[in-house]
């Protein structure tokens, strides 16, 4: 009876032991716990998906959706004469993915899209693009069709009054836009991101697919 | 005569180090692109100073600028009047604040050394090196 008893009690003690601990496992998150990105992610909402209007790029081989599934992509608007936000942009990019294994990073394409295509040539586009990083594509879209490629990515510009030299500084959304190896958008981000959260969402993101 | 002199020699000998210059660099771009200039502005006296502009002897213009964000869109404008409060510090960095350069009146290379001149309101000029780096660099360590 005593020996009953006492074993009884050590299965409740168990028993509560054993609630306890799934209990603090749900309370600490332990179980399903969506991830948290640094980025805004916006892989529920209606984001558009990858499209590109088939420019030629820096090898003069025409960049496409297509030619870019199966990895990831991060797009960007800006124009080459900015000295500022773009740079920063594209700087803390380049660094984020030299925080990644280098595989990682060869899965991952940087595609900075000129808002300024008039003044901007695919030679200087080039040029300044690989300034950050030599895997870097650019992309100069005819003036014709930029308005309605920028408006598919919800993306804004305007260009300001010329100086005496000719000279205007364009205003443009400064979002950059993460794609996943399906085209479909997931993450958006700016400059005002440390280079540490860009990587880590990188990382996590390129991580699961590979 | 020579008292004033010496009186104007030793006021501008003190203003010399009321305001200084640290952290400084520039991020150089591909050809004629402009440059961004970089840098903290301390202001040591104990009253305030106002920047009003800038000058390089590398570059045919320098100005002060701001990045600011308006109807969804980043945009830079011209500053013209910055104010520094007595003991207080100026960031001039990346995304924010920055000295716009150009274009070069001579080909700059990363780890050389090109001159600034920061003008305040009143008549004061501080002249610091800034350190030339790359379009990926983000600071000036």
């Amino acid at each position: 009876m005593a020996i009953k008893y006492r074993r009884a009690a050590r299965y409740e003690r168990w028993t509560v032991a054993a609630i306890l601990a799934f209990g603090v496992l749900v309370l600490t998150g332990c179980f399903s716990k969506p991830h948290h990105f640094n980025r805004v992610d916006v892989s529920h909402g209606h984001e558009p998906a990858l499209k590109l209007p088939g420019e030629p790029n820096a090898s003069n081989q025409t960049v496409s959706a297509r030619s870019l599934r199966g990895r990831w992509v991060i797009l960007y608007f800006g124009y080459t004469h900015c000295p500022n936000i773009c740079p920063t942009t594209l700087a803390k990019l380049n660094l984020a993915l030299h925080k990644l294994k280098p595989e990682q990073a060869g899965n991952v394409r940087v595609i900075f899209v000129s808002v300024d295509p008039k003044r901007d040539t695919l030679k200087e586009l080039v040029q300044y693009t690989h300034a950050f990083n030599p895997h870097f594509v650019a992309l100069r879209p005819d003036p014709k069709t930029l308005p309605q490629f920028a408006s598919h990515y919800h993306v804004h510009y305007s260009y300001g009054q010329r100086d005496a030299a000719g000279n205007y500084s364009v205003g443009h959304s400064s979002e950059f836009m993460i794609f996943g190896p399906d085209g479909h958008t997931r993450l958006m981000g700016t400059y005002q991101d440390s280079v540490e959260e860009i990587a880590s969402d990188l990382q996590y993101l390129v991580q699961r697919q590979d | 005569m020579a008292a004033t002199l010496l009186a104007l020699l030793m006021s501008s000998a003190a203003r010399a180090g009321e305001v200084s210059v640290s952290q400084a660099w520039i991020r150089l771009l591909p050809g004629n692109l402009p440059a961004g200039a970089y840098c903290a502005v301390i202001n040591n006296s104990d009253h305030a100073v106002t920047l009003t502009g800038a000058s390089a002897p590398d570059f045919k213009n320098a100005m002060l600028h701001k990045s600011i964000t308006q109807n969804g869109m980043d945009k830079m404008v011209h500053v013209a009047r910055i104010p520094i409060q007595a003991g207080q510090r100026l960031r001039f960095a990346p995304g924010g604040y920055h000295i716009m350069l150009m274009p070069p009146h001579k080909s700059l290379k990363p780890d050389e050394r090109t001159q600034i001149t920061l003008k305040f309101a009143d008549g004061q000029r501080v002249t610091a090196p800034f350190e030339v780096k790359g379009a990926g660099a983000m600071n000036g360590d």
